[in-house]
């Protein structure tokens, strides 16, 4: 059994993105329900139950987003930070905590100066275990089965019974947050609505957000350089036109192939059915069962089929397709908004440059894209550490601080003339101290992203464009905020053997036809009871 | 010994033979080297080549050594191969007397209870405890956050025991009856006699006790909080990259790093290298004949 | 022959264990063929003076699998619950059989990964097992030693990479993007499908096996080689014996009991074939060729945080190993061999 959950770190690390699916629907949902099988009734969000939303009015963005349709964006550092915090809100005790980190592991604290002037600013120590994402299951549940949870963890969306573990384990911080008690917390009153939603589980706010906003929304991305310099029109209206941008852009016999990954979950937005769930007067329905899943099957395979996807496309790890694409031999990729800066950092090509294809309907139109979950996970304060909750608290709201601010400067960049240094008023980062960073407090509690790239105005403002012409014609998954208890605890399995059964599709293992007598199977196995719930639990919070 | 013979006594094989072997050899050493190759090559490549070869470069076009400082900066992989080292070391030694001791102890008729100490030993092998229980007993032990957490939970390895056992079983009787005729103690024999003809399978046995030491991290990610203790690939582990769970506002601190494949592959060759070392110490036992002469002695 | 040790805490932890042992060992033979009693009890005590030495030898290495192994394992009961970390064995409801439906659910995917997992395990038993030996023996026969050191230390460099390194660089290698494909593209020949194609599937990960694992499997048989005693060879040469009746005559007789050992060994762990490996690799083929038991559990259970399931599955495959090699040693023994302990 231990070593099925070293494997099981092992899958995340290597299939990736595949498990984010189930995300919105494991995060983003109330709760109800104990392990022991007594649930505990009223699922459904109370709205009276959230914080207000405040949001901070201390900057003013470069390039203001609009709530729920684009990402605030900044072309730089702002010249004069504001302090948001006059004194420190440790209490002078350590917080211990349990996180993951990816990356160089940092040194200790006596050689460590982003550390010390993190603890000196904030006023206590900050003491957080951290171990590597693919492990992170396997060290959460050993600490949990000991009794050994620290003052505050994260909860990444793949542990299995999140609502029940918060019931049993964290603190209800709704007496302290809910309305307009959470004034007292300016940066964390600063998180939109959408985020908190995820964190409200039997009815009480167990947990505080680490949001990621629009930013987990998929798109399709063209290496603009490679289009340009072949003269190409990237304005897709259909997916006829998607299909000969392909075309255009694959040229086997010189190792090159249009796509990075596969198309499908693109497609499905041309056709409207993206995502697990739809809502449809009223109800949940899967999108799985819609006729126009054959259609989109039946395009991403012909694209499988011609040669315009890399043929090791359903062998290779994501962190592969990603090489692909620097390198050019894939000029097309599926991935988060989120990425779009990040390839700009990553990317060591002359000339690089990236931008998000529009999503036309199939047939011409508009397409309807899906809105990822608001939040990449969550982190609570274990029940027993109650006695410190407003220090907790403050401390969280300490490094949420937002973008602009001195707090977020150190944060995320140390000390100047230390860690960074400013150029043009953005702080660039030294190499000498680049490994201090990961101390695991940014999954501990986060401010909002936002849209910077230092040093290019065009690349930070770039993608926010982008969501002004996307995002109008998204909608959100149905199922956010909402709790099935069959869900939490099977959902990710099911979420798997779909993607298998998509991978067979495409790959001409299985024909198209499988597909709606597998997903039928499906139903029965498990999906069915999971609509029900879901159902069940709409219709109370309506 | 004649020109006709091996070293080892055996006749020497004809020539075309000698060609057939040669030519596998080859083969065979060519098929292991060349991915080697190109796992070195990525780790020295420039960051430009290294992308535009899509991850994977055989034939590095300049040489740099960024990716292995890097990793290295901090000092903190220093400290951590000193943990490794230390683990291996007494972990190894530790492994190696209380594994010759058991499987000598089983080997012998006399031992109490040897029957169902074999199969206790052998259902040890065949039945994995779950690590939330291990976590459990070597919390209530106090080990958590000591070393010896590293050392103790995975000391004897049933498959190990079993394979020096049969070694010891297959030792010529006549050696140690002779011994015991003599008045000689079950530890003289031991010690005297059974681990010295036995250097072959020890030295291999030893190999994989410190290898396998050397490997661990999953029982450092269980029962180490404090990272400051631990080994080196538990250190070098947290570079695994997750795919998807890296976004944006993460990157900010990984800016300019190199090619993500470079540190891979610096990484793997750090996590090699110093175990790599000790081998050539231990070959000479297990490729040379070791029992005429003690016989003979 | 056990001396009296100066030592009193040695003294006083050897009787303390010695005891234990002993009754440990009545328990495990209760049909021995003395039955107790008085005289019983004298013949133990005589034994315990002659042999106890033997106890304190065996006492580190059977305390550290009785604390590290046996007693965690005490916490399979969880195969009989949902158990769930944060509630503890204490509160974690009972389900009783039902972990244990998923290996009996009839389910013909749980069949296919089944006769899959068992293809495998035949193939690579086949294959894979004899090439360290034959390698081993390669290695021996070689004139130079110098050669002989620096291909194995070669050859056993692949066992050092993870299994995610080992299917990267075979996908580098071998994929439809990867450099031979590359190659073949460009230079206008047909590409060869390896990674992706079902049919190939059982090959390529034998192969994936004996690439990383030959070199490290090989050193154990050599180490039987080195005990072979010269003066067999001397002797056969003498007797005029060519090279392949000495392979057949002294040097395979030599390594029969080693590798009558491992074939049982490795026949308890019939069910368990490269879990990692092949879950890595299970996107390129399909489930259809790919997944074998631990894959379906892991599919079908774990994925969703059930340790139960995997607590049941574990015990499953623990009786079936002990049965194989409790059954493998028998007929090891109707040939005449040791196999893994004699009667």
């Amino acid at each position: 059994m231990g070593s099925t959950f070293t494997r099981r770190g092992l899958l995340q690390a290597s299939l990736g993105g595949s498990a984010l699916l189930g995300l919105g629907a494991l995060v983003g949902c109330s709760s109800s329900g104990t392990g022991t099988g007594d649930a505990v009734n009223g699922a459904s969000n109370n709205k009276a139950m959230l914080p207000d939303h405040l949001p901070y009015d201390g900057i003013t963005p470069d390039f203001p987003g609009q709530p729920g349709l684009s990402t605030d964006a900044y072309a730089t550092y702002p010249s004069e930070p504001v302090r948001a915090y006059a004194t420190a809100p440790g209490d002078g005790q350590p917080l211990s905590g349990l996180s993951y980190f990816n990356g160089s592991l940092r040194p200790d604290l006596d050689r460590n100066l982003y550390w010390q002037a993190m603890n000196t600013a904030i006023g206590s120590d900050l003491q957080i275990t951290v171990v590597p994402a693919a492990e992170y299951g396997s060290k959460f549940a050993t600490v949990t089965a000991g009794n050994t949870l620290p003052d505050m963890f994260t909860i990444l969306p793949t542990l299995p019974a999140i609502p029940q573990l918060l019931q049993a384990r964290a603190v209800d911080l709704t007496p302290y947050l809910a309305g307009d008690a959470i004034t007292a917390y300016p940066s964390l009153a600063n998180i939109p609505t959408a985020s908190w939603q995820g964190c409200v589980f039997g009815g009480k706010i167990r947990a505080l957000p680490i949001e990621r906003g629009l930013q987990t929304t998929k798109l399709m991305y063209l290496r603009r350089d490679i289009a340009e310099s072949a003269g190409l029109d990237a304005q897709v209206s259909d997916f006829a036109d998607f299909r000969s941008l392909c075309a255009e852009l694959s040229a086997p016999q010189s190792n090159r192939w249009a796509l990075a990954n596969l198309p499908l979950d693109y497609v499905r937005s041309m056709l409207a059915i993206a995502g697990p769930w739809t809502l449809e007067g009223g109800t949940i329905v899967s999108n799985w069962t819609r006729e126009e899943q054959l259609d989109a099957l039946e395009a991403a395979r012909g694209l499988y089929e011609a040669g315009y996807l890399n043929p090791d496309v359903l062998a290779a790890p994501p962190s592969q397709t990603n090489e692909w694409f620097h390198a050019g031999t894939a000029a097309l990729k599926w991935d988060t908004y989120s990425a779009w800066t990040g390839f700009y950092v990553y990317s060591g090509v002359e000339g690089f440059g990236v931008q998000g294809l529009p999503v036309p309907g199939f047939d011409g139109g508009k397409g309807q894209p899906v809105l990822g979950a608001p939040n990449i996970a969550v982190s609570a304060i274990s029940a027993d550490s109650e006695d410190r909750i407003e220090t907790i608290l403050k401390i969280a709201d300490w490094l949420a601080a937002p973008f602009g601010t001195q707090e977020y400067l150190l944060n995320k960049y140390g000390e100047e003339g230390v860690h960074h240094e400013l150029q043009d008023g953005n702080p660039v980062l030294l190499d000498e101290r680049k490994g201090e960073y990961g101390l695991g407090h940014i999954y501990l509690a986060a401010s909002p992203t936002v849209f910077y790239y230092p040093g290019s105005a065009e690349i930070s403002r770039e993608p926010q464009d982008h969501q002004r012409s996307m995002l109008p014609d998204a909608v959100p998954d149905p199922t956010v905020g909402l709790y099935s208890e069959t869900g939490s605890r099977s959902f990710a399995g099911i979420v798997q053997d779909v993607e298998a059964l998509e991978a067979d599709i495409i790959g001409g293992r299985r024909p198209v036809s499988e597909w709606t007598s597998e997903i039928e199977a499906v139903l029965a196995g498990g999906l069915q009871s999971i609509l029900d719930e879901y159902n069940e639990a709409y219709e109370q919070s309506q | 010994m004649s020109r006709q013979r091996l070293h080892n006594g055996q006749a020497l094989p004809a020539w075309p033979m000698r060609l057939l072997k040669g030519a596998i050899l080859l083969v065979v050493c060519a098929l292991v080297v060349l991915p080697f190759l190109g796992i070195v090559s990525t780790s020295i490549a420039p960051r430009a080549q290294v992308q535009a070869e899509g991850g994977f470069v055989l034939i590095p076009e300049s040489f740099t050594l960024e990716a292995y400082r890097s990793v290295l900066a901090g000092g903190v992989v220093a400290s951590a191969l000193r943990v490794s080292v230390l683990v291996t070391v007494v972990g190894t030694a530790l492994s190696l007397i209380s594994s010759t001791l058991l499987a000598y102890g089983l080997s012998r008729p006399n031992l109490i209870g040897q029957r169902f100490l074999v199969v206790f030993v052998l259902v040890s092998l065949l039945f994995t405890p779950g690590l939330i229980p291990l976590y459990l007993v070597v919390k209530q032990a106090g080990l958590l956050d000591s070393i010896w957490a590293l050392i103790l939970p995975s000391m004897v390895s049933g498959f190990n025991v079993i394979v020096l056992r049969a070694f010891f079983m297959n030792l010529p009787s006549e050696l140690t009856d002779a011994a015991r005729i003599d008045g000689a103690s079950e530890w003289q024999i031991f010690t005297r006699i059974v681990l010295p003809l036995s250097k072959a399978v020890t030295a291999v046995i030893g190999l994989f006790y410190a290898v396998s030491y050397w490997n661990a991290f999953f029982n450092a990610l269980l029962f180490i909080n404090d990272p400051s203790k631990w080994p080196l690939q538990m250190v070098l582990r947290m570079y695994v990259v997750n795919d998807g769970q890296l976004g944006q506002s993460d990157l900010a601190v990984t800016e300019n790093l190199p090619a993500q494949p470079s540190i891979q592959m610096a990484i793997l060759i750090l996590a090699m290298v110093p175990i790599l070392l000790v081998y050539p110490f231990l070959q000479r036992h297990f490729t040379k004949g070791v029992l005429t002469g003690a016989v003979k002695g | 022959m056990g001396r009296p040790t100066t030592d009193d805490g040695v003294t006083q932890s050897t009787t303390k264990t010695a005891q234990t042992t002993a009754s440990e060992t009545r328990r495990a033979e209760p049909v021995g063929k003395r039955p107790g009693g008085a005289r019983g009890r004298l013949r133990w005590r005589a034994r315990l003076r002659r042999d106890g030495i033997l106890t304190v030898f065996v006492l580190p290495g059977v305390l550290a699998l009785l604390v590290f192994q046996y007693l965690p394992l005490l916490g399979n009961v969880i195969a009989f619950q949902d158990y769930l970390p944060f509630l503890g064995i204490a509160d974690s409801p009972w389900v009783g059989l039902k972990n244990f439906e998923i290996l009996v659910n009839g389910d013909p995917a749980f069949v296919r990964a089944l006769v899959n997992t068992l293809i495998i395990t035949a193939v690579q038993t086949v294959f894979v097992f004899p090439i360290p030996i034959a390698f081993a023996l390669l290695l021996n026969s070689l004139l130079s030693e110098r050669v002989k050191r620096v291909v194995q230390s070669i050859t056993y460099l692949p066992h050092f990479l993870s299994w995610v390194v080992v299917v990267a660089v075979f996908q580098h290698v071998l994929g439809g993007s990867g450099m031979i494909n590359n190659w073949l593209r460009t230079h206008g020949h047909e590409t060869l499908d390896v990674i992706t194609n079902p049919d190939a599937f059982i090959a390529l990960i034998t192969s994936q096996v004996v690439w990383k694992d030959t070199g490290w499997a090989t050193i154990l048989f050599l180490a039987v080689l080195s005990t072979i005693d010269t003066e067999l060879y001397e002797a056969s040469s003498v007797d005029g014996a060519s090279r392949t009746r000495q392979l057949w005559h002294v040097t395979l007789p030599a390594m029969r009991g080693i590798i009558v050992l491992l074939l049982i060994l490795k026949l308890g762990d019939s069910l368990t074939v490269g879990f990692e490996q092949i879950l890595l690799q299970q996107n390129a083929v399909g489930r259809h060729a790919s997944e074998v038991l631990d894959t379906y559990v892991y599919n079908n259970g774990v994925v969703g945080g059930n340790w139960g399931v995997s607590a049941a599955v574990g015990l499953v495959k623990g009786v079936v190993g002990v049965a194989l090699v409790l059954g493998a040693n028998r007929l090891a023994h109707a040939f005449g061999e040791a196999g893994v302990y004699r009667r």
